[in-house]
């Protein structure tokens, strides 16, 4: 029997789940979430739902795919052959959203190179969304592919191809750059931040708690929603890189580690994005609430406008800036793809450069919807249904398949036999019932909310086929994934 | 900026970077 991969080192392991976990929400989604649900106060839901969901989930994941060793897929088939497709669900869900993740990097790429010549000048809304993307008014209005998207989302995918060549082996190295870079770059982003005049006045906005808002269950939503989306559970990720650990590791004190530098790095983020705006509203004469932003509008729009603003050094913080959003993706882009490849490779025996090849050329094609003109509409109603519905059914079916058919006390003795520090009673608690209740009131309430109205107003049609439609093929793909023949 | 932001501030940092220095003390001192 072939022997299974197996990382370097324990830090080559951690910088990658690390990696995998901080992406671009970290930077454009923590922060806003932050001040819009009460600010300091919100922290405090923030931590109690990285203390009772994240880390217990995380926990569940690197214990199930250490104790299997295997990918999602092969990792659900071990605990019951039936199971099989809801490990490729998982695995879907991850894919999906890397087709749209490289092309967000691709935008990146050309910012980056747009970071040069300052190319947005007085216009930086005009620019992404015309010039830049040539955005369509409708979702069926496709308009062109634009080139130079297509070109940055081509060389995504050579960097992704490049950094899973080998598996976890090339991993491990390409971490090293793709963590510790972005890092550094948050740092004198940080450092540049709140140095800057009127930096006081964004993080006034950012950290003073309202603490009423805490009796308020849209903010603990909130908060469970970000620990959800921003860890990289329930893709099949942690699963697929902790079944490549040695046997003899420490599951607990990783599961901690990695959950508390994703998040450090989230709120490290808030100081970097709300000095600036503090600056920028400043020197425009606005109060800091009108000027704040999230998502693709932060960092192509607002962002710009304050890089042009800056006193010195304009393009270099330009480039320096989209490098770090790049940095900051690619590892999460790679380990989307590395958990897929990896599913290929554990059900058809495949080469490491069989099953790369055959991810990467799947996704691309899919990927060119993205770089028409009506692309940025297609990758929003994806994203929203991916994250609220696809990632959210995944973990509750985890917490019911481990937690209730399979035992939470099989993986808990599992994990407490490898690591220090030791779970309790109290693990068992959150998987069982608290992690399912909380997933159970998150999926109903958008379900709810999405029957009422569609999602961002979009027709009912561009709704479903970009939204309904991709999450009930799920398990349909993942049903024919299993039923397929495996190599042995 | 208000004290209350300073509070908030300060415990996060504790709750998270000393979260990490006790997770990277006991992995360094098991190897």
């Amino acid at each position: 029997m072939e022997k299974r991969d197996q990382w370097d080192s324990r830090f080559s392991f951690i910088l990658a789940a690390i990696g995998s976990a901080i992406g671009l929400g970290n930077i454009w989604r923590f922060p806003y979430i932050c001040y819009e649900n009460g600010g300091g106060a919100f922290l405090v839901a923030w931590l109690v739902a990285l203390f009772t969901a994240g880390i217990p989930l995380m926990i569940l994941e690197f214990g199930l795919g250490h104790k299997m060793e295997g990918s999602a897929s092969e990792a659900f088939r071990k605990v019951n052959r039936k199971f099989e497709w809801f490990g490729w669900v998982a695995i879907l869900v991850g894919f999906f959203i890397v087709c749209y993740y490289a092309v967000i990097m691709s935008y990146c790429f050309s910012y980056v190179y747009h970071s040069l010549t300052l190319a947005w000048g007085d216009d930086p809304s005009g620019f992404f969304y015309q010039t830049n993307l040539g955005l369509t008014e409708s979702p069926f209005e496709i308009g062109g592919i634009k080139g130079y998207i297509l070109l940055g989302l081509f060389l995504s995918w050579i960097a992704i191809f490049f950094s899973i060549w080998k598996g976890v082996k090339t991993v491990g190295k390409v971490v090293y750059a793709t963590v510790l870079i972005p890092w550094f770059l948050l740092l004198v982003f940080v450092i540049r931040g709140v140095t800057l005049p009127g930096a006081v006045e964004g993080l006034t906005f950012y950290l003073t708690p309202d603490f009423h808002k805490l009796l308020s269950h849209e903010v603990w939503l909130a908060a469970y929603t970000q620990v959800f989306f921003s860890l990289s559970i329930g893709f099949g990720i942690m699963i697929a890189y902790s079944s490549f650990l040695p046997r003899k590791t420490d599951i607990v004190n990783n599961a901690f580690l990695i959950s508390l530098a994703n998040c450090a790095t989230s709120f490290l983020a808030g100081f970097a994005v709300f000095g600036a705006l503090g600056y920028y509203a400043v020197k425009v004469g606005k109060p800091v609430a009108e000027v704040v932003a999230s998502g693709p509008g932060l960092a192509f729009v607002t962002y710009p406008h304050i890089i042009s603003n800056l006193p010195f050094w304009q393009p270099l913080f330009g480039v320096l800036f989209f490098l770090m959003l790049l940095t900051l993706g690619i590892d999460s882009a790679f380990s989307l793809a590395e958990a897929v490849a990896a599913g290929v490779r554990d059900k058809w025996k495949a080469s490491h450069r069989i099953s790369n090849t055959a991810v990467c050329s799947v996704a691309i094609i899919i990927g060119f919807i993205f770089t028409t003109g009506a692309g940025l509409l297609w990758l929003d109603i994806l994203d929203n249904f991916m994250n609220k519905f696809g990632l959210s059914l995944v973990c509750l079916g985890e917490c019911i398949l481990i937690g209730w058919v399979f035992g939470s006390g099989k993986i808990k003795k599992y994990v407490n036999g490898l690591s220090e520090f030791r779970i309790g009673v109290w693990w068992d608690i959150f998987i069982r019932f608290l992690i399912p209740v909380i997933l159970g009131v998150l999926i109903l309430a958008e379900l709810l909310e999405r029957i009422g109205s569609p999602y961002g107003g979009y027709p009912r049609l561009a709704e479903f086929l970009g939204g309904w439609m991709m999450v009930l093929l799920l398990p349909v793909l993942g049903i024919i994934l299993m039923i397929l023949k495996r190599r042995e | 900026m208000p004290f209350s932001a300073i509070v908030m501030m300060v415990v996060t940092s504790l709750v998270l970077f000393g979260g990490i220095g006790i997770c990277t003390y006991m992995a360094l001192r098991k190897k």
